[in-house]
């Protein structure tokens, strides 16, 4: 492996939210393979497989995904008793919430997204298949993302005053357009501060030159917030870094 | 196999009909309506009065949710005959666990990652039938989950019934479903409450407006017809009946009368 000669940490996920047994098999195998290797840590969501991964010992660091949709600290400590070294947080957690968790237990890393496409849906809890529309050549099935929907028809309780409506659809619709440009990268300077150990670039279907874009952004914006304290001078630079690195302004779309 | 009936307004209890005698209440998916203890105690004395059993039903929590929640379990006679809690986050489940061992906890549906997408049966024809066959799994059939599950001394799952089934493993645990509505998706963020999606929000909201409307979603690909209220979507599976729900190995069939 190569992480060796620029002494990176490497991380391989396996966190597909369901592993069927005959899967198991391949699972055991690329275990032992990562552990001769000296992969870093495996990232799982299947806490099962996280009790299995530390029942059987292998010499491997297991970070909690996402997708396990660990919001407290009770689900920290179980994590942790499990033999997690790190949590990775759902996307939908304020700022305050993050604090409070790192207050209660900071013998654990954490982990924390900040770029690209913040889903409405929790990760962890989504069942919708992204998949399918692999498989259907048809134009008129639309099996891609979960916002592909044609038409929506608000029903209201007979009784309730049609006040109670907001404009349920068009907010619907808003956040689907802009969903995929969401950052939380104004936050580092706070993020940091609290003790956040690592952070996260969505992203592993994008092309090369997006994630390298990705990467450099990060890296100044984390460069700036070393030396500027005042927040709201921290957010006018950062968005004048992201004008500068992807040529648009930001969408004010903020995970935080 | 067990009937049983999932009662969201504690108003409804009184007519639950004789034939039900397990009562569900409580809340699911969102945390901004958890019932007030004084409402689970009500469902608790009504079921006890009336020779029923509870069964209390907790949402995944941040931590300002699960204090509230510790609280309620706290002041509950969770370990009479015939209590049980749901929970569908694995930290509620280790508070209970390791504060109260031989209380009753079912692992709630949205623990268990079965896919769910309508489309997946829209796309049966066209998909390997070993991939169709691969979406009716579920997390928590294999040996690993089951290994775990019962270190904490967990005997029962919940499950949704996909419009494309279910592979159901015989084992020593028990198998309930939702009937006919399955949940598909859920967030912090409602769609009646503009303001959760707002920068900087803290996900609260005390409007509760979302009892009183739903949002059908309308896509070609969709076998039944869907859903959202508040902040999950659902699917109204009326493709299956209770009879066969109960052949698949079901041991307990929990009814919704409404989203």
């Amino acid at each position: 492996m190569r992480k060796n000669q620029r002494n990176v940490q490497v991380y391989v996920t396996l966190n597909e939210p369901i592993y069927t047994e005959e899967e198991f098999n391949y699972i055991e195998y690329n275990l032992k393979k990562f552990c001769e290797l000296g992969v870093d840590a495996v990232i799982v969501s299947d806490l099962g497989l996280v009790s299995y991964i530390k029942e059987k010992k292998y010499k491997i660091n297991i970070h909690i995904s996402t997708c396990a949709s660990i919001y407290n600290a009770e689900g920290v400590q179980f994590c942790k008793k499990h033999g997690a070294s790190r949590v990775i947080l759902p996307r939908h957690m304020t700022i305050d919430e993050i604090n409070g968790l790192i207050k209660k237990d900071s013998n654990i890393e954490y982990e924390v997204i900040v770029l690209n496409t913040n889903c409405q849906y929790d990760d962890g809890y989504c069942t919708y298949e992204h998949s399918l529309g692999n498989y259907i050549k048809d134009p008129s099935f639309e099996g891609g993302g979960c916002g592909a929907v044609e038409q929506m028809k608000v029903f209201l309780k007979k009784g309730h005053s049609s006040d109670l409506l907001l404009d349920i659809e068009g907010e619907y619709r808003r956040r689907q357009r802009t969903f995929n440009q969401s950052c939380g990268v104004c936050s580092i300077a706070r993020l940091s501060k609290m003790g956040v150990d690592a952070l996260k670039i969505v992203g592993r279907e994008y092309v090369t030159e997006k994630k390298v874009k990705d990467v450099e952004f990060l890296y100044r914006v984390r460069k700036i917030s070393e030396t500027c304290n005042d927040e709201s001078d921290l957010i006018k630079l950062v968005k004048s870094e992201y004008l500068k690195i992807y040529n648009k302004k930001c969408y004010d779309r903020c995970y935080y | 196999m067990e009937e049983a009936i999932f009662i969201k307004n504690i108003n409804d209890i009184s007519s639950v009909p004789d034939n039900y005698r397990r009562i569900y209440f409580g809340e699911e998916f969102c945390e901004n309506k958890i019932p007030s203890l004084k409402k689970f105690k009500d469902a608790y004395d009504y079921t006890y009065k009336n020779n029923k059993y509870l069964t209390i039903v907790f949402p995944y929590l941040p931590d300002k949710g699960l204090s509230n929640v510790k609280k309620i379990i706290d002041n509950l006679e969770i370990l009479s005959p015939g209590f049980e809690i749901v929970a569908n986050d694995w930290g509620t489940i280790h508070f209970i666990k390791e504060k109260y061992p031989e209380a009753n906890v079912i692992v709630g549906r949205l623990l268990n990652k079965i896919k769910r997408d309508p489309r997946i049966k829209t796309a049966e024809d066209a998909l390997p039938k070993e991939i169709y066959d691969l979406y009716k799994c579920s997390n928590l059939l294999t040996k690993v989950s089951q290994n775990l599950l019962s270190k904490l001394n967990i005997k029962n799952i919940e499950f949704d019934c996909p419009m494309h089934g279910v592979r159901l493993k015989k084992s020593k645990f028990n198998y309930s479903v939702h009937y006919p509505f399955g949940y598909i998706t859920t967030t912090r963020l409602c769609i009646n409450n503009k303001l959760t999606y707002s920068n900087g929000n803290d996900y609260a909201c005390n409007e509760q407006c979302c009892q009183y409307t739903a949002l059908e979603y309308k896509n070609k690909s969709f076998p039944c017809r869907v859903f959202q209220k508040g902040n999950t979507v659902f699917y109204y599976n009326n493709m299956i009946s209770k009879e066969q729900l109960a052949k698949m190995g079901f041991k307990r069939i929990i009814s919704h009368r409404e989203l």
